[in-house]
């Protein structure tokens, strides 16, 4: 009985120092939850050894489960376990501390191809990357072309580079000046004619005869009226379409050069009592009044009076005419020059009434200032009694 | 001279015995050797202070793989033996590592000349 009791305590004791193989596996995957915690918690730098002998252990029991030495395997749990438990221990304090790291604001670098200028060629090729330039010359602009005078026109074309063209609308494309564009030898400047030539007394200008009358027209008082060339005053180099001015044109004046009425063909009419010189109507009879007054006497004075209206109006060219009053040197020469003033009165009258336009005459009296013969013998006296028509104005 | 030749079944026995006894003692005491020589390369390059997790390793192998030939396992013996060769070796890689990498920052830099 005693034996029997022995022998149940001793297998007893046998098997219950026996380790199983599952609960050395499980401990195994506790034994690596540790490791790699110490793992992680970095215990290659913290507890290197400790990890190492744990991992091998773990290892080594695995080998001798396998094997079937489930005593040798459980030894190296508990030395695994051990030293999973140490290094998870020193590595405690040994994972890396978190650090906040701030994030820096990113600094974005923008890479453009740009082309600041706009002449095709990227500013990363450009070697003038403000200033537009073709390709061949690698973006920078060609040599400006030159202007040395100026004047708008590139030295290229410019025949003169250093004298500015004056731009007169003259040869203003060959950059050239023409300070006397006819060569007249009178400077533009003070050139009435810049363009035509023309002597310096016509200021610059050529002489022409623009009416065409072989006259220069800076001889011609009508430059644009042609001379008519008729004998009469053609040097003038106006036209003389009524030489005589009788009114009567020269073409249909049978006398374009002496005056005559229209009625008469432009001729002068012949006049038996009066004649007309240049300067005066002359009577070839006194007028007669009666004596010491002034009233016109006689049929003879009343022709002469006819044919004097007749030729005022016959002669139009007659402006004015002055009729005088003259008497000799009996009398005083207060009444005489009254007497001469009414009497000259007298016959502007008589002849207004022949139909004379009054403005055409003046009536003076002299008295007996103006003799034209002596006072001292009865002819002469007769001879300074007189009526005079003097021509003052044509 | 005869002798070897007449009695040729005696040597391809020896043979055969040779190589089924000491096959596994062979080659686990080969793979000892190879891991004692590379244990004895990582110490030069200073693992155990340098890496001393790997050196750790290969010595606790290499020792695993001792016990194994005890118990006549040679297989077990020769697969420890291996992982402590392989272990030795990563000891002295990164030793040498460490302490490239350690002379390099110890390094002060170069004073310039006056």
């Amino acid at each position: 009985m005693t034996n029997r009791f022995v022998w149940v305590t001793l297998a007893f004791t046998a098997l219950s120092s026996c380790h199983s193989g599952p609960q050395i596996r499980a401990s195994g995957e506790i034994i690596k939850t540790d490791i790699e915690r110490a793992r992680r918690s970095n215990a290659m730098r913290c507890a290197p050894r400790e990890l190492a002998s744990a991992e091998a252990n773990l290892d080594f029991s695995l080998g001798e489960l396998e094997q079937g030495n489930s005593q040798r395997a459980y030894e190296h749990v508990v030395e695994a376990e051990a030293m999973a438990k140490k290094a998870v221990a020193l590595s405690r304090d040994c994972a890396p501390k978190q650090v906040v790291v701030r994030e820096q604001p990113q600094l974005v670098v923008k890479i453009e191809e740009t082309d600041k200028d706009g002449d095709g060629v990227l500013d990363k090729d450009d070697q003038c990357p403000s200033l537009p330039g073709p390709v061949e010359n690698k973006g920078c602009p060609l040599e400006a072309p030159k202007d040395r005078d100026g004047d708008g026109i590139l030295d290229a074309n410019d025949r003169c580079i250093d004298q500015p063209e004056d731009f007169d609308n003259f040869q203003d494309e060959d950059g050239c000046p023409e300070p006397d564009n006819d060569n007249d030898g009178i400077l533009d400047t003070a050139d009435k004619c810049p363009n035509e030539a023309g002597p310096m007394q016509n200021f610059g200008c050529p002489i022409v005869d623009k009416d065409g009358d072989g006259l220069n027209d800076d001889v011609d008082k009508c430059p644009n009226e042609p001379e008519d060339k008729d004998g009469f005053q053609d040097d003038d180099g106006c036209p003389d379409l009524d030489n005589d001015g009788d009114t009567v044109p020269d073409d249909r004046d049978d006398c374009p050069n002496d005056p005559g009425p229209p009625d008469n063909k432009g001729c002068p009419r012949k006049y038996s009592l009066v004649a007309v010189t240049k300067d005066r109507i002359e009577i070839k009879k006194q007028i007669k009044f009666a004596t010491g007054s002034h009233k016109i006497i006689g049929k003879e004075s009343e022709q002469i009076l006819d044919e004097v209206a007749m030729a005022l109006k016959d002669n139009a060219q007659i402006k004015k005419v002055r009729i005088e009053g003259h008497t000799d040197s009996v009398g005083n020469d207060a009444s005489n020059l009254k007497l001469s003033q009414r009497r000259a009165d007298s016959v502007m009258a008589a002849i207004l009434k022949r139909g004379v336009d009054p403005a055409r005459m003046e009536a003076v009296g002299f008295g007996e200032t103006k003799p034209i013969a002596s006072n001292s013998t009865a002819a002469g006296k007769a001879e300074n009694r007189r009526t005079e028509f003097n021509i003052v104005e044509q | 001279m005869s002798a070897p030749s007449a009695n040729p079944l005696r040597w391809v026995l020896l043979a055969l015995t040779v190589g089924a006894s000491g096959c596994g003692p062979v080659q686990s005491t080969a793979y000892l050797i190879d891991t004692e020589t590379m244990l004895g390369a990582a110490q030069t390059a200073q693992a155990d202070k340098l890496a001393p997790y790997e050196w750790t390793a290969a010595n606790l192998y290499m020792a695993k793989a001792k016990e194994e030939v005890g118990y006549s396992d040679f297989e077990q013996a020769v697969d420890y033996a291996k992982k402590a060769v392989d272990f030795a070796t990563r000891a002295r890689d990164t030793a040498l590592k460490v302490g490239k990498r350690n002379e390099a920052t110890s390094s002060e830099p170069p004073v310039p000349a006056p």
